[in-house]
């Protein structure tokens, strides 16, 4: 009788490191299968501006795309260094596309006029989730680093800072992959608290 | 007789091509295995979107989603089916970049095999455990068994020391007593053949009280080890940091428009001034006097910068206000409140005498404040050479050189 309930007891442990071990891989954290891969051929509505925007038409520049929508706690944290990013960027050869995930345009266009926007920057509408389905978007924000070749480089989960992104686009520029980075919680559609 | 003739012709065929029958029978088997599992698009899209779990929700597949990423996918894998796609490749379209898998029904891998192999280990270790539950239980069973039969044999044996005690008192008649004897020997015999098969147990009866403890220490033992397994492999999200603390001290690591971001994302933070600083001095010594003059008059004016960085700032303003705009006046002014920020500072009055030598021509202010410099003890040995030759040519009146 002991050896049984041992036996249940160690039956127990070896299932729980088995399945406990699947928290740490958690879908929406474990490394993109983008990365080292070429962009989503992407052609995306603009939303400030009139036309369609290219990923390809960015050929030979660093590009940040960066999924956001206005009603995403975390993407109203991290605009202001997206916008100051852009800016500073700007004459540096990097793009910004920053991409309006299942919002209203209406919506998407108040957020931007509240909270700024970058000259610098695309700004378009993800339409029936094209851009996101395209780069394995999980929830927002995300912001994805393609390099001068078409690659892509890097990926931030959650909301970001000016401090990554610009790290993130030196390190490109020096010829480094700046890989993934966690950042914080994620919104995956408007419903989400 | 025609008749006759073509009904026997179908036997006769079969009779004679039996290979003939056989390969009817396999062709309509094979039609009708085929019309069956014909894939009509919309037997496919249903099928497909009930195999992909919805990546915005909890464990439900797309098909049955509210969720608009999940409607949209359903949008994508419809438009794949009928663009002639593939299963696999509608699926890859819609799940292409997306780490692990979203397939609801997982394949045989390093990473699911646990999955696949629990329900068998469960079942198996379930009869085990039945299994020696059941054989506890039917050892107790016979531990009781044997108990009674020995209490029935000590009692029998008992009746027949009774009986004798009766015998031997001529208290019972002899043909009742050898009757009495008769039954309780044969009862005697009964129990002792009884106990002989009985199989003797060395063990107690488990105390009821133990095995509970023993089965709450080991549900607690399980308990605490899943919390703890379970607790390790939790995944925390970091909180997201302002970008700006550890910065300053690192800022060299990081380019121009690194900082310049950083700067302009964090105008309210503490630190952010030592970073402008950091930035303008870049500037400043890379001759970029325009690019470098916002960020030290934001310095300058800041109400977060120590006295410090305000006089360095100050320093950098008034010289370049000097040496770029030719404006003597202006750059004694910013100096002037420079050295009032910083007394022990020997450099801002330096750059005071070379305004006046070289500004202004006003060679005994420019002769004072070199003067003072070198009788400054926080000035570097390194440089006192130079301005001692230049407190002699201003007092040889020399004009200015540069």
């Amino acid at each position: 009788m002991k050896i049984a309930a041992w036996a249940v007891v160690g039956l127990t442990a070896v299932l729980a490191v088995v399945l406990a071990s699947r928290f740490g891989t958690d879908p929406a954290l474990a490394p993109s299968p983008l990365i080292g891969q070429p962009a989503p051929s992407v052609t995306l509505t603009r939303l400030v501006g009139d036309g369609d925007v290219s990923l390809a038409d960015f050929g030979g520049d660093i590009v940040v795309v960066n999924f956001f929508a206005s009603w995403c706690l975390e993407c109203g944290l991290e605009h202001e260094a997206l916008v100051a990013a852009s800016d500073s960027f700007a004459d540096a050869g990097v793009q910004f596309v920053g991409v309006a995930y299942q919002d209203d345009p209406a919506d998407s266009l108040a957020f931007l006029e509240e909270l700024g926007m970058s000259p610098a920057t695309e700004y378009v509408v993800d339409e029936g989730s094209r851009g996101a389905i395209a780069f394995g978007v999980f929830g927002i924000p995300e912001t994805f680093f393609i390099d001068g070749e078409g690659t892509v480089v890097g990926r931030i989960i959650g909301p970001t800072n000016a401090q990554t992104l610009g790290t993130s686009i030196d390190a490109i520029r020096r010829g480094e992959d700046p890989g993934e980075t966690v950042l914080g919680n994620t919104r995956s559609g408007p419903g989400d608290s | 007789m025609g008749d006759t003739a073509t009904a026997a012709r179908p036997v006769a065929l079969t009779r004679r091509f039996p290979w003939a029958a056989t390969s009817i029978a396999v062709l309509a088997g094979a039609l009708i295995w085929l019309v069956a599992s014909y894939d009509r698009p919309d037997d496919v899209l249903a099928d497909l979107g009930s195999r992909i779990r919805c990546p915005v929700c909890q464990g439900v597949p797309i098909a049955d989603s509210p969720a608009p990423m999940a409607r949209d996918m359903m949008e994508i894998l419809r438009q794949s089916l009928d663009a002639g796609a593939t299963r696999q490749e509608a699926i890859e379209n819609v799940l292409g970049a997306y780490p692990g898998s979203l397939m609801l029904d997982p394949g045989l891998s390093s990473a699911t095999i646990a999955l696949w192999l629990v329900p068998f280990v469960a079942v198996v270790a379930g009869i085990g455990l039945a299994q020696t539950v059941r054989r506890g239980r039917s050892g107790a069973e016979e531990q009781l068994e044997r108990a009674d039969l020995q209490l029935r044999l000590e009692q029998v044996r008992a009746d027949l020391d009774g009986l004798a005690v009766q015998e031997a008192g001529g208290e019972i008649e002899p043909e009742a007593a050898r009757h009495l004897r008769h039954s309780y020997e044969a009862e005697r015999s009964e129990a002792e053949a009884a106990l002989a098969v009985t199989p003797a147990r060395s063990e107690p009866l488990p105390r009821s009280p133990r095995r509970i403890a023993w089965g709450a220490a080991l549900l607690a033992g399980a308990l605490v080890t899943v919390v703890a397994v379970a607790g390790a492999f939790i995944v925390d999200r970091p909180d997201t940091t302002s970008g700006v603390a550890g910065l300053a001290g690192d800022a060299g690591d990081y380019s121009n428009e690194t900082l310049a971001a950083v700067i302009a994302a964090n105008l309210d933070h503490p630190q952010i001034d030592g970073m402008r600083l950091a930035l303008a001095e870049r500037y400043f010594e890379a001759g970029d006097f325009p690019a470098a003059f916002p960020y030290y008059l934001d310095v300058a004016s800041s109400d977060l910068a120590s006295d410090a960085q305000a006089a360095t700032a100050l320093t950098r303003l008034g010289w370049m206000t000097f040496a770029g705009n030719g404006e003597a006046e202006t750059a004694l002014e910013l100096l002037a409140q420079a050295r009032r920020l910083a007394p022990a500072d020997p450099f801002p009055h330096y750059l005071e005498g070379m305004v006046e030598w070289c500004g202004l021509a006003d060679f005994e202010a420019a002769a004072a404040a070199f003067s003072a410099v070198l009788a400054s003890p926080e000035l570097e040995e390194s440089i006192r050479g130079q301005i001692e030759s230049e407190l002699a040519a201003v007092e040889a009146g020399t004009a200015c050189q540069e």
